[in-house]
């Protein structure tokens, strides 16, 4: 008579049992480490420890030892004094306003800039922002998140935050596109395609395209805003968690369970490590850099040509009414399309001239990381989803910035700063 | 000895294999081996997700060898329609 199948595993059980012998498993250091990452009571502790380090890096080694102590004075002190005296036209040329310093107007008078974030010239911010800033920001990011990648963190990462994000219709293997994306989207809208449904799939590009700001957008927010970063983390936590849930119930398809074969730690491997980070810089600055200049020389010929003008008096009542910035953020939330690196440089600006508020400047940057993904990250948007799902995300996109930007004016007027 | 439904129930639920293992009370070994024939039995399906990198888009032309990343990175398994269909049908 046949087995059936549970009884010819039963029959498996049987004779593993009487013929293989199990000798007593040594508990390790590495398993009780691995235990005490994955068990909530634990990981979670160790997962701050863990986020907290991997920040404190980031600020210390791109912030404070590279651009603060080296290439802010190399940029500012040198490169900019340097070209302002040797490119030919002067203040007020065309050609010289867009190449080295469009300057800004003081009492009247039209002054040079003192600092590469004002200037806005494509050899003076365009090379500063990606260069001076954005690449360091970007080595500490990638050199830390393969760091954690080779020893095997993220999976134990996933298991802890698996809870929460199933309330959001994803799952923990979620938090790797999320994390991946907070070096850059374009990799983390890629990183999307193990999810199972394409629910999931388009709930993560979704959030991700409007809620995670990329590591060459931290960067420059950590050196220009030091102060207000963590408020701005809070409110786009607040967004990815709050919007995450709404679209999970507006959105018709299946979030499955799953279970997760977590692997063992491993010891990382310097050239892995060292090919990963070369391998994702280099990408970066192929990208970044030709953005960035191109970025600059646009925003230049539309202040030369008026168009920036017109553009500001056409939408700024609805930036001042609705989302309660100045005009002058129209600028910025234009060279966003190109780089958000770059649009958050030119709030710099903006706030050096004094023509914006604390909470101002606190909303024009979330503005700029929710109000629409980057061109690589549109461009990526259209490959990974289908033309029903890209307009979906779109409208969803379109209905957060409106929703949540008024609501951030809101707050800002009921606590009196706005 | 757990039957295949209660394993499906279980995984239908969530969590990680080593959980799993502990709550059937079997060794993880042989749940790892179970799980592989219902993925071949069409009940799960297997999702292979390298540490991040895995799912590059460059991941197959890589020469990059990732520890615990690549194919030997973080797995998954999901209930399929019929393994959602089965367990629907036990619940019955």
């Amino acid at each position: 008579m046949p087995l059936s199948v549970d009884e010819r595993w039963d029959l498996i059980d049987k004779i593993s049992k009487q013929t293989v012998t199990f000798g007593a498993y040594k508990h390790t250091l590495k398993d009780a480490i691995a235990e005490l990452t994955v068990k909530p009571l634990t990981g979670i502790p160790v997962a701050i420890a863990v986020i907290y380090g991997f920040w404190s890096f980031f600020c210390d080694f791109a912030g404070t030892l590279f651009t603060d102590g080296f290439m802010v004075k190399l940029f500012d002190e040198h490169w900019l004094p340097w070209l302002q005296s040797v490119f030919p036209g002067g203040l007020g040329n065309p050609l010289y306003a867009l190449m080295v310093d469009a300057g800004h107007i003081e009492n009247g008078v039209l002054v040079a800039s003192d600092t590469c974030f004002e200037s806005f010239g494509v050899l003076t911010s365009g090379l500063f922002v990606p260069f001076g800033v954005v690449l360091w920001a970007v080595v500490a990011f990638y050199l830390m998140f393969a760091i954690l990648e080779d020893v095997g963190y993220l999976p134990r990462l996933a298991v802890l935050v698996d809870t929460i994000l199933h309330k959001i219709g994803l799952h923990g293997y979620a938090i790797v596109p999320t994390f991946l994306s907070l070096g850059c989207n374009v990799p983390g809208v890629t990183a999307v395609r193990p999810l199972e449904t394409r629910k999931q799939r388009f709930l993560m590009i979704t959030l991700l395209a409007v809620f995670i700001p990329c590591g060459a957008q931290i960067g420059i927010m950590q050196d220009l805003v030091p102060e207000l970063i963590g408020w701005i983390f809070l409110t786009l936590a607040i967004g990815y968690l709050g919007f995450g849930f709404i679209l999970n119930k507006i959105v018709p398809g299946k979030s499955p369970e799953l279970v997760m074969d977590v692997p063992p730690y491993q010891m990382p491997m310097l050239r892995n490590i060292a090919s990963k980070l070369w391998i994702r810089t280099s990408r970066f600055l192929l990208v970044a850099v030709p953005f960035v200049m191109l970025g600059c020389l646009i925003v230049g010929l539309m202040y030369l040509t008026g168009a920036m003008d017109w553009l500001a008096a056409v939408f700024g009542p609805l930036l001042m009414g609705w989302f309660g910035v100045p005009a002058e953020t129209v600028a910025p939330l234009i060279a966003g399309f190109l780089r958000k690196d770059l649009a958050v440089g030119m709030i710099g600006g903006l706030m050096e001239q004094g023509i914006m508020t604390t909470f101002q400047v606190f909303t024009s940057v979330v503005l700029l990381c929710i109000y629409f993904p980057c061109l690589a990250t549109f461009v990526m948007m259209l490959k990974e989803e289908n033309w029903k799902e890209f307009l979906g995300s779109i409208a969803s996109l379109v209905a957060m910035v409106f929703i949540y930007g008024g609501l951030i004016h809101l707050v800002g007027i009921m606590l009196g700063v706005a | 000895m757990a039957t295949t439904e209660e394993i499906l129930c279980w995984i239908e639920k969530g969590g990680t294999l080593d959980e799993l293992a502990k709550v059937l009370g079997m060794s993880k070994s042989l749940l790892v081996a179970r799980i592989e024939f219902l993925v071949r039995a069409g009940y799960l399906s297997e999702i292979r997700s390298g540490n991040g990198c895995g799912s590059c888009a460059n991941c197959k032309s890589c020469g990059v060898p990732v520890p615990g990343g690549g194919d030997t990175g973080m797995k998954m398994y999901l209930l399929t329609e019929t393994g959602m269909a089965h367990v629907k049908n036990e619940k019955r």
